[in-house]
């Protein structure tokens, strides 16, 4: 009875810029997503795997930089595994296009499966590959592996990027794969690549999701799927963790610097903050002294120490208080400018959100000034 | 603080020491004259309290007088609060300071340092340009020109107001404060945008470049993409072409017709081939057969020539002697016609001889008649001559044209002069009775008239005598005009020889007539001379006179010969004819000899062209025949005729064998097929270079990476969208923050300086009523309120101004008066722009204004503050 273990990864997306976030933030992230490909090496190594399919997207898009290109095949050449590359969507395969290019700098260990057409993988186990050549290919990708052939009593391992048909819209792709295409093909076992996540689909049929993290709204870190599979039988599926950053989207409710501290030490529990990817909205009601203090702190200290802070502090409002008022200025024109600012920004319309933050900015002059006069 | 006295010596124009007292509290005006040196005073008082006695600043050494060496000095009494004071001071040479009140003297530094305690002011930089330093005093003593300007007072006025106003007003500005956030926020502010203009700047200037330099990189990365996924689209389709093409190039199909059109091909061309053979072949038959008809024609011909040509030679033979027969009868004829002829030429020669003596006879009978009758006719001619004389002389007479009438005119003059003289004249007529014997002057006369023209006596008989006076005058006048007349018809008369005008018309017509007749008998004479040609006589008379000459009067006239001219004439005639006749039998005798001789000669020249003939065609026969014979030629000729035969049929059933494939269809679809294959190839050709080309391409552009430029370029745009944004925002923040400051802090001043305004509006109300005045922060006047309508001071007139000035100087001294400080009011030369009731009303204010502070008025107008109650001090 043939059986083989290898390793189910998907989702590379190399050579996806991060441009929106600071230089060296996208460098790191760029970094991690190419460290990725030594984890699974290693994952593979320690399940004593020798193959690593890839249901494709291995780059972010049809035609990466040779840098790229180059950076990932030489962290696989070095790897002791053979390599299963099928474009995806976000790579899909074009005559004369990226993976013409791939193929020519490619070593051997290396396997770009863009045709759809069953391989031997080794002895007695099949790939049956459903590469993508378009970026939206209406019909379901996977319909040809019902027609491919393998010798009897051969291992047939499905390789397709798409989404499920139940999935609706949720999936990125609109190449839609029947549920049960692992039945309907004969199929030991069907990887699956688009949906970042992992996601067994029945017990034959699984999205790995991708190694590193690349997005928030998807909080557990990336892993791949150590598979072993067995003809006719059922395979076995462990999730492997494999991603280094978190990405994590939080909102916090805080009235003030003690509920930050709160949520603040929960998040270390969870995870080591330079490794994290914070996406914060922070909600709630607060004195302007209390959220001059919260988002201080957040901006001035937790952004440093996190990965990356993207901060949303609109939904922490201010209500200043009468002492925050007084502190401004109990008289005179700092006051009268203060009360202005208050009015403005508590009469609603389309100035009041500036109308805080100008108050908040004269809170934090004032605080500024005092600090400096008493220095 | 009350000046006392003020002392200086060597300061300026001042060289010899000067020393002004007698200032009392209240108002002072100091009148001077113009450059006397009224705002040196001011100057030192100035130098006595703000600078520094050690000080060599450029304005201290402007203290010293031009030209001279000396140490100017300044020496100042005054009183404060109660106390008097005095300060001294030295400036550039042994300088120094002495401070003396209250009990104690100062000198040097510590005098200086007491002074300022004492006045409220700060060390300054001794140059004149300080005055935030200089405090009340510095505000309240205005120069000359800065007296115009409505400023802001100085730093110290305005903390010492502000603290003053506090108190007043109980209100907290915050102050130094305030103005340090608000100048933070205009800095972070200014920081993003240029405050006048808005503009972006710094960081936001640097984010939206970044975004326009973002959005740039991005639409070239795209327009990258796109040629690259062009140049892939463009690969696929030369590959997918190349394909057809190759898959055309090697289809079977069209291998295997071309193989059979080939084949098709071979056959037609050995077909053609053998059509072509058989075509030359059967030409050249036909040609062979041809030639030896041809030959066997000649022979004919030549066989046929011969025959003809002895035929010839025969008949021109028989000719030849047939003419000679006939010339010889010719020649017979002609010797008997010659002789006959000769016949009759002798008989007509001898007649025609016989005419000729009788002619000749009869000629000159002819001729001596002629002569006779000649003779004759010079009788005639002769009588006709003389008659012609005669009418000639008559003729001669004729009187020239005009001639009568001037006699008829001349005769007319006359009987008009006599007619004259008639009527001057007296007539006496006489009528004699009986023998009475008339005398006439003693002249007997007869006359019955006389015509008296002179005193003329008549006697008539013995009766006595009468003398007749005719009137004086006249007569002898008109008697000379007869007489004149009288004598030109005269003289023209005898001129003309005639006697009278009648006489004249009468012999005037004998000429005409003479004439007329002369013409008729001209006609006569050429009548009488008609010539006679038989004897060479021309017409007219001259011919015949000469002939008669010649001729003579006697001519012998002999018998008339009695010759039968007729007869003879008629022989001569007959005689002609024989000969004639003779002569034309004679010519057709040598006519048809010559004939004869012709024919013969044309049939010698025939035989010999026949006998050469002849020749000919036997030569030509043999060339003809050659070595052969004519039934040899036949027999060939017949052998080649077969020959053609089965040459034609072998063309024919070559032509029809090559019907079956038509040659140039077959070629034109090989051509075509050729040129199809060779098109592909070339399209091969193409697409493969092209293929290459964009491989090429393809792998270049790929390198890089297009897509993943266009992912980083769309996200770097998204990324400098989003910075450029948050910076916009913070730069609205703040922009909103400094604009409700800038508000506040307006608002405040106008709380604020409420103290101020109520103080100046007191004084500004008497010179402005209905005039509000406004104050910055920085307690300088903007403005005023007219009518509920705001005017910034620099409109207002240059004396309104002044006016504001000394007013708003005056609100801020009651304030700093009320705070204790030491006020003194100094004008230099003030409200030289104001009008007479605004100058009356400023004084009166003013003098209000000295019942509670010192006031010096330093002027050279005398007159303007003649009407002021005050101290007046004139300079000396």
């Amino acid at each position: 009875m043939a059986k083989m273990k290898f390793i189910h990864s998907a989702d590379w997306q190399l050579g996806k810029p991060f441009g929106r976030f600071p230089t060296e933030v996208s460098a790191a992230l760029s970094e991690a997503r190419l460290d990725a490909i030594d984890r699974l090496a290693a994952v593979a190594a320690e399940r004593g795997a020798s193959h690593v399919v890839v249901a494709g997207d291995v780059f972010d898009n049809v035609d990466p930089g040779d840098r790229v290109v180059l950076q990932a095949l030489s962290r696989m050449e070095r790897a002791d595994a053979t390599w299963w590359l099928m474009p995806g969507n976000h790579d899909h395969a074009r005559p004369g296009g990226l993976w013409s290019r791939v193929r020519r700098l490619a070593p051997g260990k290396i396997r770009i499966v863009d045709t759809p057409q069953a391989v031997e993988m080794e002895e007695g186990a099949w790939l049956l590959p459903a590469p993508l050549e378009h970026r939206k290919t209406a019909s379901d990708p996977t319909a040809s592996m019902v027609d491919m052939a393998t010798p009897p009593g051969a291992l047939r391992i499905g390789l397709a990027h798409g989404s499920i048909t139940e999935f609706g819209s949720v999936g990125e792709s609109s190449n839609l794969i029947p549920p049960d295409r692992a039945r309907s093909a004969g199929l030991d076992y069907l990887a699956l690549g688009d949906w970042h996540g992992h996601l067994p689909v029945g017990d034959r049929t699984a999205y790995s999701g991708t190694p590193e993290v690349d997005r928030f709204g998807r909080d557990e870190p990336g892993g791949c799927i150590a598979v072993e599979a067995r003809q006719g039988d059922i395979p076995a599926m462990e999730r492997v963790q494999s991603g280094r950053y978190r990405w994590l989207s939080r909102r916090w409710e805080v009235s003030g610097p003690g509920d930050l501290q709160r949520e603040l030490d929960a998040l270390r529990e969870q995870a080591r903050l330079a490794d994290v990817l914070l996406d914060l909205k922070i909600a709630g009601v607060a004195s302007l002294s209390d959220r001059v203090a919260v988002v201080s702190e957040l901006e001035d200290r937790v952004a440093h120490e996190l990965r990356h802070l993207d901060i949303d502090s609109g939904g922490l409002i201010a209500r200043p208080t009468p002492e925050d008022v007084a502190r401004i200025d109990v008289q005179g024109a700092l006051a009268g400018a203060a009360a202005t600012l208050q009015a403005s920004a508590e009469g609603g319309g389309s100035e009041a959100p500036m109308a805080a933050a100008a108050l908040e900015r004269l809170y934090v002059e004032v605080m500024r000034h005092g600090a400096e006069a008493t220095a | 603080m009350i000046i006392r006295s003020l002392e200086l010596a060597n300061f300026r124009k001042f060289r010899e020491p000067l020393r002004i007292d007698g200032f009392t509290d209240g108002l002072n005006v100091v009148v001077e004259p113009n450059e006397t040196g009224k705002s040196t005073l001011l100057e030192a008082l100035r130098a006595a309290f703000f600078i520094r006695h050690s000080a060599k600043t450029e304005l201290v050494r402007s203290y010293v007088p031009i030209g001279d060496d000396v140490a100017p000095r300044v020496a100042v009494e005054f009183t404060l609060r109660g106390q008097p004071w005095s300060v001294e001071k030295q400036f550039m040479k042994s300088t120094s300071v002495r401070l003396t009140g209250n009990g104690s003297r100062k000198e040097s530094d510590a005098a200086e340092e007491a002074l300022q305690e004492l006045l409220g002011f700060e060390r300054g930089n001794n140059r004149g340009s300080d005055p935030e330093t200089r405090g009340p005093l510095g505000m309240l003593w205005v120069e000359q020109m800065s007296a115009l300007a409505v400023e802001s007072p100085n730093r110290i006025v305005r903390d010492t107001v502000r603290g003053v106003l506090e108190a007043e007003v109980g209100a907290v500005t915050g102050g130094r404060r305030f103005d340090a956030i608000r100048s933070n926020v205009e800095a972070a502010y200014g920081a993003l945008r240029t405050p006048a203009t808005g503009k972006s700047r710094g960081e936001l200037a640097a984010a939206e470049a970044r975004l326009a330099s973002a959005t740039d990189a991005r639409q070239r990365a795209e327009a990258v993409f796109r040629e690259y996924e062009q140049a892939l689209g463009d690969l696929e389709n030369a590959r997918a072409r190349l394909r057809i093409v190759e898959r055309d190039l090697a289809d079977p199909e069209t291998v295997e017709e071309r193989r059979r059109l080939e084949a098709d091909q071979k056959l037609a061309e050995t077909a053609s081939l053998r059509v072509a053979t058989a075509e030359a072949q059967h030409g050249r038959a036909e040609e062979l057969a041809k030639a030896a008809a041809s030959r066997l024609e000649r022979l004919d011909v030549a066989e046929t020539r011969k025959a003809t040509a002895a035929q010839t030679v025969e008949t021109a033979r028989a000719a030849k002697s047939e003419a000679q027969v006939a010339v010889d009868a010719a020649a017979a004829g002609e010797g008997l016609q010659r002789s006959a002829l000769d016949v009759a030429r002798t008989e007509l020669r001898a007649k025609e001889k016989a005419l000729s003596e009788a002619r000749d006879r009869a000629r000159r009978f002819a001729a001596a008649a002629g002569a006779r009758r000649a003779i004759d006719a010079r009788q005639t001619l002769s009588e006709l001559e003389a008659r012609e004389h005669l009418l000639k002389d008559e003729s001669a007479l004729a009187l020239p044209d005009g001639t009568l009438d001037e006699l008829l005119r001349l005769e007319r003059n006359e009987l008009a002069a006599l007619a004259r003289f008639e009527a001057g004249s007296v007539k006496v007529e006489v009528e004699l009775a009986g023998a009475a014997e008339l005398r006439v002057d003693g002249q007997p006369s007869d006359a019955t008239s006389v015509d008296v023209l002179t005193a003329t006596r008549f006697q008539i008989g013995d009766a006595g005598s009468v003398t007749v006076r005719p009137p004086q005058g006249s007569g002898r006048s008109m008697e000379a005009d007869l007489a004149a007349a009288r004598e030109e018809l005269k003289g023209r008369l005898e001129a003309l020889g005639v006697t009278s005008h009648a006489a004249a018309i009468a012999r005037d017509e004998r000429a005409s007539s003479a004439k007329r007749e002369l013409v008729t008998l001209r006609a006569q004479i050429a009548a009488a001379c008609p010539g006679d040609p038989t004897i060479g006589l021309a017409p007219g008379a001259d011919a015949l006179r000469a002939f008669a000459a010649d001729v003579g009067e006697s001519v012998d006239i002999s018998e008339p010969p009695d010759d039968d001219l007729n007869a003879k004439e008629d022989a001569v005639t007959k005689a002609k004819l024989a000969e004639v006749a003779a002569s034309a039998t004679h010519d057709d005798g040598r006519t048809a000899l010559a004939k004869a001789e012709s024919v013969l000669a044309a049939a010698t020249a025939d035989l010999s062209a026949a006998t050469r003939e002849d020749e000919a065609a036997k030569s030509n026969l043999l060339t003809v025949l050659g070595d052969s014979d004519r039934a040899d030629l036949e027999s060939a000729a017949l052998e080649l005729q077969r020959d053609r035969a089965a040459k034609l049929d072998l063309r024919d059933q070559a032509r029809e064998g090559a019907k079956a494939f038509d040659l140039d269809a077959i070629k034109r679809r090989l051509d075509n097929m050729d040129r199809a294959a060779t098109r592909a190839g070339q399209e091969r050709l193409d697409l493969t270079g092209r293929i290459a080309s964009l491989e090429a391409t393809v792998q270049r552009e790929g390198k890089a990476g297009p897509a993943g430029q266009v992912a980083e370029a769309r996200e770097e745009e998204i990324a400098a969208t989003a910075a450029r944004d948050r910076l916009r925002q913070e730069a609205d923040t703040l922009e909103l923050l400094r604009r409700t400051l800038g508000e506040a802090a307006d608002g405040a001043s106008r709380t604020f300086l409420a103290p101020v305004t109520r103080r100046a509006a007191r004084y500004v109300e008497r010179l402005l009523p209905g005039c509000g005045l406004s104050f910055d922060e920085g307690l300088g006047l903007t403005g005023v309120t007219r009518a509920g309508v705001d005017e910034s001071c620099g409109d207002l007139s240059r004396g309104t101004q002044e006016q504001l000035a000394i007013l708003t100087r005056l609100a801020f001294a009651d304030l700093l008066l009320e705070d204790g400080a030491p006020i003194s009011l100094i004008l230099d030369d003030p409200l030289v722009y104001s009008d007479d009731a605004r100058l009356e009303t400023m004084t009166e204010i003013l003098q209000e204004a000295a019942q509670r502070m010192q006031v010096i008025l330093l002027t050279c107008r005398t007159k303007a503050f003649r009407h002021v109650d005050g101290n007046r001090i004139t300079l000396a």
